[in-house]
């Protein structure tokens, strides 16, 4: 049987018909047109699988700082600094728990012994939707903590949970742990930032942010940036305008010749997690522009579908709590380029700062304090090594920035670079390619205590990884083939070992997705599903020396 | 359809459907199942063609019109997946659609079109917007799925 990639091929190859010219000729006229699409429910457009996933990876750029600057300019260095301009109001709202106990069932328990760390020991708990949270968020006070679409979940040994009424948390699916006591979570159709304020929660309602003139063309926008993530800002011409999740609103200024709105109307969804609008000019019906925003992992993004940029125009990242930075979004593109964001002084108000870095950054927060924000360029139209360049800005308060210059380790030949802080390690992950043979990335990596002097570590996890922390070290987890891979740092992520992973992880219900999780002391958790709703697996790994 | 006179505009298009058919076609298939599939990438030709001039002078023309082959599809339900005829593909796994039916959209994107079409991640991630480590995780697990599906445990 020949291997699959050639099995799919032939597959697809035999039981798809061919378009031929005359076939796109002779379709009936308006059938080509591109139509709007349905709306879907909330939970549909934005699943909490994908708010979780955008959150760790969100925290994963709010978390970790990295860059070493081998070239840095050891003259005076710019420093840009930028003026607060707005406050912050807030409203309290009383959280009200209805927690329901659900009781599961072990039925798979594996030990293996790891050298030097003693014997590793994997709990296999299957459930579902209803009896095992989405993600394991944190270990906090004795205590598993966990946010879905369900509500907020509570265990205190990993296998059995409670769970709060959404409502109670509208729906909050991120827990910030940076410190402790933020979230995110759904009103009636809009997000909200969240902050606890004793057992209260407070809805932080973050001022507007004057959206600055970046080369000639104004920005304009009312909105609320970790709101913005909704929002859109037409930058062709005059245009301009919002969107929400669920809702098309705002008003446009368009090239009709009229300060008056032209017709707007919502143009659907391009796929599970994206939001269109088209803006038409009321005269001829000429479609000014179109926007979509979807969110992929980390990035959202603002493409221009008039400029027809719809891969080559991507624009964007943001950025929830890190400390004091609440929010930031980016756009590049084209001649465009920006970036900015709240933050929090000390006496607890929101501020926009217009950022000084640009296009794609992954902003962190130093192990000793202060902000790192690395900034890289990738020419996605290059098929090998698209990133092109690369800075390091800092900052000790988020207000001002200073340009450091390329980072100290290499980025010669690479695809991607990642950037995580794990306690008072930096680690950037330097991605140059893909092994078809054993399934992996392969890369180099590079290890810093002060974002100054870096050293390339040995390690062979690849990019995407679930990391841990436990008692005697970190436990970093994968699935890079047909298989849970786990691997076993003592040091820091100097050196690692590969174990075993849990029992039944080959199985259909096992690595077809999940979220890794953070783990009580010397313990690992993982949970895997096959879907949003249905089936899961929780698997809890505990060493014992 | 309007009118296009315009031999060399003509011309133009088709010698962009020999080359982007088969790509354009195969990555809808791959989200929406044959029938519906290549009904998008049909639908977003002939958009393509309604508005050639403004698609042909685009950076990425087919990346272009697999959205709009995306916004054609207006409904959301599950794709259909032909079967393997019997005995018309010996070397093909019966349950292969059973298996590939079992993917997300987007695992289903990738691994159809790197593991099966030879695709580099870039360009994948060229054609529907994402990184490349968005694809190679969307591909890992696809792939991870696929073979807990149909029973495969190497990596053939």
């Amino acid at each position: 049987m020949p291997d699959l990639g050639n099995q799919i091929r032939t597959y697809l190859d035999e039981t798809s018909e061919p378009i031929s010219p005359d076939d796109v000729y002779e379709r009936p006229v308006g059938d080509t047109k591109v139509r709007p699409l349905t709306r879907y429910p909330m939970h549909n457009r934005l699943s909490t699988g994908v708010l979780v996933g955008f959150a760790a990876a969100v925290a994963a750029i709010l978390l970790v700082g990295i860059p070493v600057f081998l070239s840095r300019d050891t003259s005076a260095p710019p420093a840009v600094d930028t003026t607060p301009t707005t406050q912050a109001t807030t409203t309290t709202i009383v959280v009200e728990s209805a927690p329901t106990t659900i009781q599961q069932v072990t039925v798979d328990v594996a030990a293996s012994v790891v050298a030097g760390l003693g014997t590793l020991t994997w709990e296999r708990i299957d459930g579902d939707d209803a009896t095992i949270p989405q993600s394991i968020a944190e270990f906090v006070d004795g205590m598993y903590v966990a946010y879905d679409e369900t509500g907020r979940w509570e265990s205190t040994d990993g296998a059995t949970w409670t769970v709060s009424d959404r409502d109670s948390m509208r729906s909050a699916y991120r827990w910030f742990r940076e410190d402790g006591d933020w979230a995110m979570g759904y009103s009636e159709g809009t997000s909200d930032v969240l902050r606890r304020s004793g057992e209260d929660w407070v809805v932080v309602s973050l001022p507007e942010a004057p959206l600055p003139d970046v080369q000639g063309i104004t920005f304009q926008s009312n909105a609320q940036l970790p709101r913005g993530l909704q929002e859109a800002v037409l930058v062709d011409g005059s245009a301009w305008g919002q969107v929400a999740w669920g809702e098309v609103y705002g008003k446009f200024e368009v090239d009709c010749g009229e300060p008056e709105p032209c017709n707007m109307e919502p143009y659907g969804m391009w796929d599970s997690y994206a939001e269109a609008i088209r803006i038409e000019n009321p005269e001829n019906g000429t479609v000014l522009a179109m926007v979509e925003i979807e969110i992929e992992g980390q990035e959202v993004r603002f493409v221009d579908q008039k400029t027809g940029g719809v891969v080559h125009t991507v624009i964007g990242t943001a950025g929830y709590p890190a400390e004091r930075i609440v929010a930031g979004v980016m756009r590049d593109g084209g001649s465009l380029t920006y970036a900015g964001g709240w933050v929090e002084d000390e006496s607890g108000e929101f501020a926009w700062v217009d950022f000084p870095w640009m296009t794609h950054a992954q902003l962190v927060v130093l192990p000793a304090g202060g902000f790192a924000a690395f900034e890289f360029e990738y020419d996605w139209e290059r098929q090998e090594d698209p990133l092109v360049a690369a800075t390091v800005w800092t900052s000790t308060d988020g207000v001002t920035w200073t340009d450091q210059g390329p980072p100290g380790f290499s980025t010669e030949e690479s695809q991607h670079v990642n950037v995580q802080v794990f306690g008072e390690s930096i680690q950037a992950t330097v991605i140059v390619g893909h092994n078809d043979a054993t399934g992996m990335e392969e890369g180099r990596v590079y290890q810093s205590t002060d974002a100054i002097n870096w050293n390339e570590v040995d390690s062979p996890f690849p990019t995407w990884i679930d990391r841990h922390e436990v008692d005697f070290g970190e436990v970093i987890t994968s699935m890079p083939q047909s298989r849970h891979q786990f691997w076993v740092s003592t040091d820091g992520g100097s050196n690692w070992q590969e174990v075993e992973g849990p029992p039944g992880s080959h199985e259909p219900s096992g690595p077809g997705g999940g979220y890794g999780g953070a783990g009580a002391v010397g313990e690992i958790m993982f949970v895997a599903f096959g879907s949003d709703q249905g089936p899961r697996t929780l698997w809890i790994g505990r060493f014992e020396q | 359809m309007q009118e296009t006179p315009d031999i060399d505009m003509r011309s133009s298009f088709e010698a962009f459907v020999s080359n982007a058919e088969k790509r354009l076609r195969i990555a809808l298939t791959a989200v929406y199942g044959q029938e519906d599939g290549r009904d998008a990438a049909a639908s977003a030709l002939a958009y393509g063609w309604e508005h050639w001039e403004k698609v042909s002078s685009m950076e990425n023309p087919v990346g272009y019109l697999y959205r709009v082959g995306q916004s054609s599809q207006r409904r959301r339900k599950e794709p259909l997946w032909a079967e393997v005829p019997v005995g018309a593909m010996p070397n093909v796994e019966p349950g292969l659609p059973t298996a590939i039916s079992s993917l997300s959209e987007k695992q289903r994107l990738a691994v159809v079109l790197v593991y099966g079409y030879g695709w580099a991640r870039g360009e994948v991630a060229a054609m529907t917007g994402t990184t490349v480590s968005s694809i190679d995780t969307h591909l890992a697990r696809g792939l991870s799925r696929l073979r807990s599906s149909l029973g495969v445990d190497s990596h053939a």
